[in-house]
């Protein structure tokens, strides 16, 4: 099928991904009002051990909001993808009942993951943001895009996440390696370099740090909330560039088995 | 409205049979390095072999076959469930598969949510499926458990409700295997009552059974096959002789694989 008949249909069947949505957050939530705060304590907890750990190390001005503004990020990305890789095996029965895109699988788990990240780094910055010295600069207004660019890389792996754990399942385990290895390889608990021009990582190595693709995205966050400025154009373009070849590159490798996945099931 | 139909065009399938459940990268990896192939042996299934069909409005087609002769393969690529390795599936009309009645729900969610999951599935919108709960949640008897999370039905409860959603909705095609058959006597009767009204509504039937004397009261034409291929098609009286003699003659025939 082609793409673009391939996204028509998506669109056919919204009514499952929106029904997909609102349980799976009806789910995460329904214990308790306090579901959502607890969803919250994990990062916070991340957050405040990770600031005091560091911060004596680094020495950076506002560490924990530099920690906050890359954390909430990463877990957004990170715990997408291990939810994108059980989404089509946890589903098998009914993809076995009756024929519907499978791609509804990763893209509804990406919704629902969204809206738990947006609500927390909201209410994360209104809680620390005073404590943190969070700047209220025009620039958080910058914040959505930022969204649409870690939604976009975000879906794309976990479409292939998603794909690769159906034909071999302990992909996942493989999966988590790979994630916190990329996520201590990303400036997100360190600077790349801090405002004076110094920071940890050498000089001439700084230039593979770049080369990390989740690298331009987390600093499409890291610009508007810790540094309280716009990101430069460059920035702008290579994350959107990663974006749309992540994105893009994820669906066509997922459309092209989507048909014969059931028989990997 | 127009008139609904199937065709089938010189239609192949086939697959792989994993002997494992499910195959694991270790494996694969070890495997490769050390240029072996054990653990997983796999089969390669041929299950239909060139198949041309075409159901017209109106048909009701009943096909009969030993175990492991495609029958259920061919419902399986008429509803997209399965896509074929070459060949053509065209169709048209509102189709409804009632296949596997496994619990293709979700269990930490309520009855009436899954209800709403399924109809989406299905096609129909929440407002669409609003007006469907009752008489759902009536049929199957399940009203006081509908805000139940499904995880804590029994697996009569369950098959009830997924029957129940699943023919609640009337499809212009209904395809119908035995697998999908139902619990306790009290219920049966209620269950069959039921059925049967659908496969009256449906403009096209394509029925799967071991029982014969089904296809002879339902259809008015009838395929026989064997080991991918349609050895028979025609009034459903003749297509069971020719299959009744056969069974006879010689032991039945497995599925043959390459």
């Amino acid at each position: 099928m082609h793409p673009i008949q391939r996204i028509r249909e998506l669109w056919q069947f919204r009514e499952v991904i929106k029904n997909l949505v609102a349980q799976e957050l009806k789910v995460k939530y329904r214990r308790s009002i306090l579901g959502f705060f607890w969803s919250l304590l994990n990062p916070l907890l991340q957050l405040v051990v990770i600031s005091l750990v560091f911060s004596l190390i680094f020495r950076m001005q506002n560490f924990s909001l530099y920690v906050l503004s890359g954390v909430v990020p990463w877990s957004f990305f990170a715990s997408s993808i291990d939810g994108c890789s059980m989404s089509l095996v946890s589903s098998e029965a009914m993809l076995r009942r009756q024929y519907f895109p499978k791609a509804v699988f990763p893209i509804s788990f990406v919704l629902q993951n969204l809206v738990t990240f947006a609500m927390s780094l909201i209410v994360l910055l209104t809680i620390l943001g005073p404590i943190a010295n969070l700047r209220l600069t025009p620039a958080l207004l910058f914040l959505p895009v930022s969204f649409a660019c870690i939604v976009a890389v975000t879906l794309g792996l976990g479409a292939l996440a998603a794909l690769v754990t159906a034909h071999f399942r302990d992909m996942r385990h493989l999966i988590s390696v790979l994630l916190s290895a990329w996520f201590y390889l990303t400036p997100i608990i360190y600077p790349l370099e801090t405002p004076d021009g110094q920071g940890m990582i050498p000089h001439e190595y700084r230039w593979y740090f770049k080369l990390n693709p989740m690298f331009a995205v987390i600093e499409l966050f890291h610009r508007p909330i810790y540094h309280g400025v716009l990101p430069t154009n460059a920035e702008l373009l290579t994350a959107g560039a990663v974006s749309i070849v992540f994105l893009v590159g994820g669906l066509l490798v997922f459309w092209r088995s989507e048909d014969r996945l059931i028989f990997a099931l | 409205m127009a008139p609904s139909f199937i065709r089938l065009d010189d239609v192949w399938l086939r697959f792989r049979l994993y002997s494992t459940q499910h195959r694991s990268i270790k494996e694969t990896v070890v495997n490769f390095i050390l240029r072996r192939q054990y653990g997983a042996p796999t089969r390669d299934i041929t299950a239909l072999r060139g198949i041309t069909l075409a159901i017209d409005d109106g048909q009701r087609l009943g096909i009969v076959g030993d175990n492991g002769a495609g029958k259920s393969s061919m419902l399986k690529v008429i509803s997209r469930i399965y896509p074929p390795t070459s060949g053509r599936v065209t169709r048209s009309g509102f189709l409804v598969p009632l296949l596997e009645i496994g619990i293709g729900f979700n269990g930490e969610l309520s009855g009436l949510e899954n209800i709403y999951l399924t109809g989406a599935i299905m096609g129909f919108s929440r407002r669409e499926m609003r007006r469907r709960v009752d008489p759902i949640l009536d049929f199957a008897e399940l009203r006081e458990f509908a805000d139940t999370p499904i995880k804590y039905y029994s697996s009569g409860m369950q098959q009830r409700l997924a029957f129940s959603v699943a023919t609640e909705i009337d499809p212009e095609i209904l395809l119908l295997d035995e697998v999908f058959s139902v619990g306790d006597i009290h219920w049966m009767e209620k269950a069959r009552d039921r059925m049967r009204r659908l496969m009256d509504r449906a403009r096209i039937l394509v029925l799967v059974s071991h029982q014969m004397d089904l296809i002879e009261q339902y259809c008015n034409r009838a395929i026989w096959m064997r080991a991918g291929e349609i050895a028979a098609d025609g009034a459903p009286g003749d297509v069971i002789r020719a299959y009744r003699d056969s069974a006879a003659a010689v032991a039945p025939v497995a599925a043959r694989t390459d």
